[in-house]
C-alpha cells in the first residue's frame, strides 16, 4: 500500500491529505452562510428526488 | 378479495405496505409479517450509539400504526415461501413462525396473491470469528446494539476522565461489508462526542475498512466538481479524517476479532493486527435465510435465491467481468423471473454484481465494498412495486413503474457530529446510484446532479429528515406528502 504514502498499514497524521483552510472551517458553522446553504441543499435534494421519480435519465424516453 | 403479504416492516416493506393500503383501500387485504414489535429508523441508530439520542426517539410500536391503516400485522418471521402452494393448499402461501411472546414458536401459513420480500439483511456476524455483540466488538445496526455500544463508549469516557488512554476502532468487520457510510458517520460522531466530553486528547481513533480507498462507500466513490477540479470523494474523506485526527486502515479483511485486537489481511496479502479498547465494526450482510418449496415440497431455494441468500429479481445475473458491467444489468421492477407475483425490494433483492470494482488478495480473499442499498432507493423500490401490484389488483391498465438504481439518485446526509449550532454533516447527492458509463462515459454519473459539502446546514437537514421520516412512518397527517 506504499503507493499512496502510508506509514506501514496504518495511516497516521498524513502529510499528504488536503486540509481545509481556517476560512472554510469557519464557514461550516457560520450561521448566515449556513442558512443560505440549507436552502441550496434542500433545492438540490428536491431536484434529485424529482429526477429519480422520473425513472429515466434526463433526455431518455420512458420504456 | 385479493391479498398482498409483505415480509418485513423496515424502510422498504413499511413503505410498500402503507402505500398498498392507501391505494387498495378496503377492496383488498394487506398483511405485514415482521419479527419485531417496533419499527426502527435505522439511520438514527448512529446517534443512539454515541448517546446523542435515546432509543425511544428512533423506534415506536408498529401494531398501532397498522391498526390505524387497516393493515393486518403478524409479529412473526417468514420461514419458507411456497409459490405454487402445496398438495393440501391450492394457493401460494408463506410459512411463518410467530415471535410475539404469547404465540412464540407457533407456525402458520398465510396465503397470498402477491408477496413482497422486504426482509432486509441478516447481520452476518458469524462470517468473522469474534465479530459482533456476542463476540468482542459492537455494532449500531439495531437499537439494542447501539445502546450496548453507547454504554461501552461511556465507560471508556469514564476511564479517559481518570487519565487513561483509550483506543477506538471503527469500520467494517469483513472483506465483503457494505454500509461504510454508516460506519463513517459513527467514527466522526464518536470523535465529536469525545471532544464534547473533553477527552479527545486521551483517545486514539482508527478507521478500518474493506474499501479500496477512503470515500468509496461501495459505490466506487463519487466525483464532485469543486474549486475548479473534478475531485474524487477519497480526497474529501481523507481531508476530513486528517482534520479530525483520525488514523485509517483500508483494503482490509478482518479474519478474527479477539478481546483486545483484530487480526486482518490486506489486499496485498499481508497479515496485520490492530489493538483496541472499544471496537464498532459493522457485519457483512446476507439474506435472512428464507427457504422456497415447489408444490411437491421440493426445495427450490437455489432457484429463487442467490447463494448469499438475497432473492433473484429481473436483473441480469450472468457472470461477466467488471469491464462488461452495464447499468441495464440492474433490476427495474423487482419481480422474480419465475413467479410474477413474487417481488423483493430494499436490501432483500440480489444485486446483479457490485458497484465498486471487485478485488482479491494474492491468497484469494475477496476484499472490496459490496453495493449499498440505502434508505431512499429502498423506499422508492417499495413504492414502485406497491404501485404496480395495486394497478394489477385494481385492473388498471397502466405501464409499470420502474425503480432501477441506475435511473435513480440518492440523497445521503452523513452526520459528522450532532449539535444545533456546532454540528456538521456531509450532504451529498449522487445521480444515478449505479453509474451508467454509456450515458456518462467519463464518470458514469451526471456531475451536475452529484455534489457534496460539509457544514452545519447538512446537520440541520439530517435532523429534519429524522423527524420527517419518523412522522411519515407513523402515518401521521400529511405522511404521503413526505418524499421517499
Ligand atoms: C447503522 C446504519 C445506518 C444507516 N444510515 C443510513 C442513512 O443515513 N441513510 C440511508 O439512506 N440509509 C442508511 N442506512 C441503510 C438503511 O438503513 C437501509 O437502506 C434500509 O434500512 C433498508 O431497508 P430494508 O427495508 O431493505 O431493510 P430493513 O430496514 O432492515 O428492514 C427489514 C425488515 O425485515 C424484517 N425481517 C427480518 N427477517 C425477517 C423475516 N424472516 N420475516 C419477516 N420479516 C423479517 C426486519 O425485522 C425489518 O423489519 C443505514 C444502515 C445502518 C445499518
Amino acid at each position: 500500500m506504499a503507493e499512496i504514502g502510508t506509514e506501514g498499514v496504518k495511516v497516521v497524521s498524513p502529510k499528504f491529505a488536503p486540509r481545509p483552510t481556517g476560512w472554510v472551517v469557519f464557514l461550516r458553522t457560520f450561521l448566515p452562510w449556513q442558512l443560505f446553504r440549507f436552502v441550496w441543499i434542500n433545492l438540490k435534494m428536491i431536484h434529485m428526488i424529482r429526477l429519480s421519480h422520473g425513472g429515466v435519465l434526463p433526455g431518455e424516453r420512458k420504456h | 378479495m385479493g391479498r398482498v403479504v409483505v415480509l418485513g416492516a423496515g424502510v422498504s416493506g413499511h413503505t410498500a405496505a402503507a402505500f398498498l393500503k392507501k391505494w387498495l383501500g378496503h377492496s383488498h387485504d394487506v398483511v405485514v409479517v415482521s419479527p419485531k414489535e417496533k419499527y426502527n429508523w435505522i439511520p438514527s441508530n448512529i446517534w443512539v450509539g454515541v448517546g446523542c439520542m435515546k432509543p425511544a426517539q428512533v423506534e415506536f410500536p408498529i401494531k398501532p400504526v397498522y391498526d390505524k391503516f387497516g393493515i393486518e400485522f403478524h409479529q412473526a418471521r417468514a420461514v419458507a415461501i411456497h409459490p405454487e402452494g402445496s398438495a393440501d393448499h391450492d394457493k401460494p402461501f408463506v410459512e411463518i413462525e410467530y415471535t410475539e411472546p404469547s404465540r412464540d414458536g407457533e407456525r402458520a401459513r398465510l396465503a397470498y396473491d402477491h408477496l413482497i420480500n422486504a426482509t432486509g439483511p441478516k447481520l452476518n456476524f458469524g462470517a468473522t470469528k469474534g465479530l459482533g455483540p456476542e463476540g468482542h466488538s459492537h455494532s449500531v445496526c439495531t437499537t439494542e446494539h447501539a445502546v450496548a455500544c453507547r454504554d461501552a463508549v461511556h465507560e471508556a469516557i469514564g476511564r479517559m476522565k481518570k487519565g487513561e488512554r483509550q483506543r477506538f476502532l471503527v469500520g467494517t468487520g469483513h472483506g465483503l461489508c457494505t454500509c461504510q457510510g454508516a460506519a463513517f458517520e459513527y467514527v466522526t460522531n464518536l470523535e465529536f462526542v469525545l471532544r464534547k466530553h473533553g477527552v479527545r486528547d486521551k483517545a486514539e481513533i482508527t478507521w478500518l475498512s474493506n474499501e479500496y480507498c477512503l470515500g468509496d462507500f461501495g459505490m466506487g466513490g463519487i466525483y464532485i466538481k469543486r474549486g475548479g477540479y473534478i475531485t474524487h470523494s477519497r480526497i474529501f474523506t481523507e481531508s476530513l479524517f486528517a482534520e479530525r485526527g483520525l488514523n485509517w486502515i483500508f483494503r482490509a479483511h478482518v479474519n478474527e476479532v479477539c478481546e483486545d485486537r483484530v487480526l486482518f489481511e490486506t489486499l496485498d496479502g499481508t497479515d496485520h493486527e490492530e489493538e483496541f479498547d472499544v471496537a464498532m465494526l459493522l457485519p457483512p450482510f446476507a439474506g435472512v435465510g428464507l427457504k422456497a418449496h415447489d408444490r411437491k415440497g421440493g426445495d427450490i431455494t437455489e432457484r429463487l435465491f442467490a447463494p448469499n441468500g438475497f432473492m433473484k429479481v429481473d436483473a441480469d445475473y450472468s457472470a461477466k467481468p467488471y469491464e462488461e458491467w452495464k447499468a441495464s444489468d440492474w433490476p427495474r421492477y423487482y419481480v422474480n423471473p419465475e413467479y410474477s407475483n413474487l417481488y423483493a425490494v430494499g436490501i432483500a433483492f440480489a444485486p446483479p454484481h457490485p458497484i465498486s470494482q471487485p478485488r482479491k488478495s494474492p491468497r484469494g480473499t475477496p476484499i472490496f465494498a459490496t453495493p449499498p442499498r440505502t434508505g431512499m432507493p429502498s423506499a422508492m423500490m417499495g413504492k414502485a412495486v406497491a404501485s404496480n401490484i395495486a394497478n394489477a389488483m385494481l385492473g388498471r391498465k397502466k405501464s409499470p413503474h420502474a425503480a432501477s438504481m441506475a435511473r435513480m439518485g440518492a440523497g445521503c446526509v452523513a452526520s459528522a457530529g450532532a449539535g444545533l449550532f456546532n454540528g456538521t454533516a456531509a450532504a451529498m447527492t449522487v445521480y444515478p446510484v449505479v453509474p451508467d458509463f454509456d450515458a456518462y462515459p467519463e464518470y458514469g454519473r451526471d456531475l451536475s446532479h452529484t455534489f457534496g459539502e460539509i457544514g452545519l446546514a447538512g446537520h440541520w437537514v439530517k435532523v429534519i429528515l429524522h423527524y420527517m421520516f419518523m412522522h411519515k412512518a407513523q402515518g401521521k397527517p400529511g405522511w404521503t406528502l413526505i418524499p421517499e
